[in-house]
């Protein structure tokens, strides 16, 4: 999920954030939580508290549903026991709304004195909580949250999704290996950081690989008509049309587009994961290209587990955010187990964070995970194609 | 000169949307002097009505069948929108009547806020796809795409136009209203109903944004709660444009908003969203009558 926020919002509330952190430090004569001390270091067993925070209501709550179920099943799966301790979960709701989600993680952190948040789904909200975190010595490792800028310089933070410049080159890449495409043309939401990272990074891999950007045109949230900005690009011919923004303005921009005539194949990012796209974007949508985290039709032995795990339980597909999530927590775990088997104290959220940081070759479902220096997983994108029966998957695009 | 053709019909199409919001706006302002912020979230919540009534219709029907609906719906659309219009007016305008402008004017957003929320509660917050009751027709003229569903809109607001005028200009209420805007105490001694006068022309405002929102609907096929915003602001600025308060002037704004956006993207998109708050400041600072609302005693 991209990033939606005012920087200048995100500097305040840190600024905030850092008084807040160093009133409590005062106040509480420590400030670093510690676990529940009452298992203590050694074999001898004890909780591990872990935070959940979600959208669980508001705008995107079936995003923050999906990946809540996803994590929930990892650590089922183990019957929420690592080693000899026993893991806790916390979960709370940031209803999508900064303010709040800044509140949440607070509680989680002086009150149930959790070792690790795992969270938020949009990168709008998990930013703040990542600042929070990072004052108090706690680690988060958010499941979906892509904004470029959300890890790097940062020690405590993590994420178990690619992120947004990555998506940029796959389908640059993609677009010129795949589709043999000479020349593309881009139409962003200029208003909305998501679609500007996809489209700066879409156009620097596609001109380094040799291809030809034609036309940059934009437009602003809530927009709805865009033939002016298309009849341009007609004019163009591109082979191809890059459309980083979510599946609600590329509905409506696919239909447009097919009306003035533009002819382009027609790519996007993982925004366009909505059956919704569908019903939006009608006819026009159908054949063309987007790059995701995941697909159920991946064909290897962790996802078919997975798969299959999730649709007993939940009775539905898992989306990519649920196995996001489900990496996430597995992420973690093995992080903890880590710990324990080198004989350190996994209530101590420092440990985890070094344990976490070395992961190596890490056997997800959405792809073998070693986090880069900015603790970013390098791992493979898949492309789908939007087919009349749904997302349809094309091919698996490795980092290079 | 083909793209120069093209973007112009562009131009017409965002700009027959904007005069069709804009014409409501202007008859109640030029009434009461009063900007109803709200009015383009009773287009919005014309959309849903209709949308309610075209899902309930509208399944694999023929084309006449699809018009039929489209008719009804629009009706219904419009019945439930003056409804809205005289509930908003009873209970948030006419007891600040009297007030300073600036009273009215923190109402009329605070119902704008309303009714976005509401229906957020009611219909959710996701976009829904308006079922396509005319069919998707493109006619190709000379080298020109023209879509026959932006016609329609341009049509229907033309009509819009002229029934209004003739309303105000030669009927009985149509005099009142002059009354009204004119010197409402006056009219008031004069033996007018000045209550019901205005209860009159916010009906009659809000079925003409419930018109100019199933026609909106129909023709991207996408509405949401807060569909109403952006567009509502621009036909703002198209009365403003046009001269408020003047009926031909808020069709003649609405186009030309159109116009000066469609042609500003397409020399550098990234300043469309600027066009008409520029227009706006230059329109107050030049010539705050607008183009056509000089004639004080026509302002209706």
């Amino acid at each position: 999920m991209g990033i939606r926020l005012a920087r200048l919002r995100a500097g305040a509330v840190t600024a905030a954030l850092a008084a807040v952190a160093l009133l409590l430090a005062a106040c509480g004569g420590g400030g670093t939580p510690a676990g529940s001390g009452d298992g203590g270091a050694g074999g001898g067993g004890g909780t591990i508290k872990v935070g959940l925070l979600m959208p669980l209501t508001g705008q995107i709550s079936q995003f923050g549903k999906q990946t809540s179920n996803g994590a929930k099943l990892a650590f089922e799966q183990k019957g929420n026991q690592v080693g000899n301790y026993k893991i806790e979960l916390v979960e709370e709701d940031d209803k999508n709304d900064e303010t709040e989600a800044v509140q949440r993680v607070q509680k989680l952190i002086t009150q149930d004195q959790v070792v690790a948040v795992i969270g938020s789904v949009s990168s709008r909200i998990s930013i703040p909580i990542s600042e929070v975190l990072e004052q108090s010595g706690v680690v988060h490792l958010t499941p979906t949250s892509t904004a470029d800028d959300l890890t790097p310089g940062k020690k405590w933070v993590f994420r178990a999704c690619f992120y947004d410049s990555f998506q940029g080159r796959v389908m640059a890449k993609f677009a010129r290996e795949h589709l043999n495409a000479q020349t593309a043309a881009i139409l962003y939401d200029m208003t909305n950081p998501y679609s500007e990272g996809l489209y700066k990074s879409f156009e620097a891999a596609f001109k380094e690989l040799g291809g030809q950007v034609v036309r940059v045109e934009s437009y602003q949230k809530g927009d709805q008509d865009f033939h002016a900005q298309l009849t341009k690009i007609a004019q163009a011919k591109p082979d191809v049309l890059f459309l980083p923004d979510y599946y609600n303005p590329v509905g409506l921009i696919a239909q447009q587009a097919r009306q003035v005539g533009v002819q382009a194949k027609l790519l996007g990012a993982d925004g366009w994961d909505d059956s919704q796209l569908y019903e939006l974007g009608g006819e026009a949508i159908i054949g063309n290209y987007f790059s995701n985290h995941y697909s159920i039709e991946q064909d290897n032995p962790e996802s078919k587990a997975f798969v299959e795990a999730y649709r007993q339980k939940y009775g539905e597909d898992p989306s990519a955010l649920a196995a996001l999530g489900y990496d996430a927590a597995n992420l973690l775990m093995d992080a903890i187990q880590r710990v324990i088997d080198s004989g350190g104290d996994p209530t101590d959220p420092e440990q985890i964070r070094d344990a976490l940081e070395r992961t190596e070759g890490f056997k997800g479902v959405t792809g073998t995970i070693t986090f880069d220096e900015n603790h970013n997983p390098v791992k493979s994108a898949v492309v789908l194609e939007t087919t009349k029966d749904g997302h349809k998957y094309v091919t698996t695009v490795e980092p290079e | 000169m083909d793209i120069f053709l093209q973007q112009l019909v562009n131009g017409l199409q965002v700009g027959a949307v904007y005069a069709l919001i804009a014409l409501g706006y202007t008859m109640v302002y030029g009434v009461i002097k009063m900007i109803n912020f709200a009015h383009g979230d009773v287009y919005m919540v014309g959309a849903y009505v209709a949308f309610a009534v075209a899902t309930l219709l509208a399944s694999g029907q023929t084309t006449a069948a699809g018009l039929a609906i489209f008719a009804l719906a629009m009706v219904v659309a419009m019945v439930g929108c003056a409804l809205l219009g005289a509930l908003i007016e009873r209970t948030a305008y006419r007891p600040l009547r009297g007030q300073s402008r600036m009273v009215a004017l923190t109402t009329a957003i605070g119902v704008s806020l309303l009714l976005e929320n509401l229906m957020q509660i009611i219909a959710g917050p996701n976009p829904r796809p308006f079922p396509e009751l005319i069919p998707e027709q493109t006619w190709n003229v000379g080298v020109v795409h023209v879509n026959a569903k932006f016609m329609i809109v341009l049509a229907v607001s033309l009509v819009m136009m002229v029934g209004l005028q003739y309303l105000v200009m030669h009927t009985r209420l149509g005099k009142a209203m002059r009354a009204v805007a004119y010197d409402i105490d006056a009219a008031r001694l004069m033996g007018v109903d000045v209550n019901r006068v205005i209860a009159y022309t916010f009906m009659i405002g809000s079925a003409l944004a419930a018109v100019a929102g199933i026609l909106v609907g129909t023709v991207y096929q996408r509405i949401d709660p807060f569909m109403g915003i952006l567009p509502g602001l621009k036909a703002f600025v198209a009365a403003v444009l046009g001269g408020i308060g003047n009926i031909p002037g808020a069709m003649l704004g609405g186009l030309l908003m159109g116009l000066a956006e469609v042609a500003v993207s397409s020399v550098r998109s990234q300043l469309t969203g600027a066009v008409a708050f520029v227009i706006l400041i230059a329109v107050l600072l030049f010539k705050p009558t607008g183009l056509l609302g000089e004639r004080v005693y026509d302002k209706v």
